[in-house]
């Protein structure tokens, strides 16, 4: 397969399979850009073993390479998160009392939007434009009047921030392995 | 769980993604599904629309930056690579080529012709006449000291 055939192929793979990635390394990290981190790096392995794939059932070879990079990162880690019964209780009264699309995502996009407040100016405007409005930095660039490389230093620097904060403010009941 | 020849119940499966396993378990789980594609599988397929999150919308974009980025890497390499081949090659080429000349130049008869032509041409020196010169030479520096030795003397 040629180079840029590949990467089309790999393009067309994120289109499908980002999202359940995504909610995979999310489901068993628990950190929202922890799972980003580990989505990525599932979409740079599977790019690099392309050669390797036999081509029968991509969903599951992806699902097995994001589960791989989340067994090494609870490892490294030396925890997982373990829900106390009160809030597992929550969690499937909330499913079972709104049976709709995109429950869950809500919940994790209402996190991201407080942290996105609780940041001090000017990273809580850039974080919500970013994250939670999903503006591309050309985007922002143009409504805001500001320099590009800025507004990137700016989300490189909001990113690690929320990802701090996200830790410290949604705690996940760890428990040494 | 035998992690390689059991496969997941579907009550496993669902303790698993309700997170309600004790560690080891959930960890021999977790390993199992990332080495095992029919479990891989079904729980990929586990996953309803509600477990759905929408992955960040620079996801794709920053993956394949870092794909570009990489790639430009390997190639700004190979082509330091192949400039410093390219230039060993000219090197080695230049060497040789200098080298083949001298043999040619060597063996062709040229130099041994030129050698006899030159030292025709070159006169030969007669040795009697450097013979008479440091002769001569001798003579005066002899004379010489004896002027110094009788101007010592007369002093005296």
């Amino acid at each position: 397969m040629g180079k840029i055939n590949r990467e089309r192929y790999l393009e067309n793979l994120i289109d499908n399979y980002g999202n359940l990635v995504f909610s995979i390394c999310f489901k068993i990290t628990g950190e929202y850009f922890e799972a980003e981190d580990l989505s990525q790096e599932t979409f740079l392995s599977v790019y690099k073993h392309l050669e390797n794939f036999d081509g029968k059932n991509e969903k599951a070879w992806i699902c097995k390479i994001a589960t791989n990079k989340c067994l090494d990162h609870v490892k490294s880690a030396g925890r997982r998160q373990v829900p106390t019964n009160e809030e597992y209780f929550r969690q499937v009264e909330s499913k079972a009392q709104s049976p709709l699309e995109g429950i869950l995502e809500d919940e994790v996009k209402n996190k991201l939007y407080t942290l996105c407040q609780s940041l001090k100016p000017p990273y809580d405007e850039v974080a919500i434009a970013y994250f939670c409005k999903d503006l591309e930095i050309k985007e922002i660039a143009k409504n805001t009047g500001k320099n590009i490389k800025t507004l990137q230093t700016q989300v490189y620097r909001a990113k690690e921030m929320l990802r701090k904060l996200w830790r410290k403010e949604y705690p996940q009941n760890e428990s040494e392995i | 769980m035998n992690q390689k020849s059991e496969h997941l119940t579907n009550e496993l499966l669902d303790a698993f993604n309700k997170n309600t396993l004790d560690n080891d378990t959930y960890l021999s789980v977790l390993s199992h599904i990332s080495s095992c594609e029919e479990c891989s599988s079904l729980y990929s397929n586990s996953f309803s629309q509600t477990d759905m999150i929408c992955a960040p919308h620079y996801l794709k974009s920053s993956i394949m930056d870092h794909i570009h980025h990489s790639n430009e890497i390997v190639q700004i390499v190979q082509k330091q690579r192949t400039s410093i081949n390219h230039q060993l090659f000219f090197y080695s080429l230049k060497i040789g080529f200098a080298m083949c000349g001298a043999l040619l130049f060597l063996y062709s008869g040229l130099l041994s012709k030129n050698t006899n032509s030159y030292a025709k041409e070159i006169p030969i020196v007669k040795m009697n006449t450097i013979d008479d010169f440091n002769n001569k030479l001798y003579e005066f520096s002899n004379k010489l000291i004896m002027e110094e030795n009788n101007y010592d003397q007369e002093k005296k």
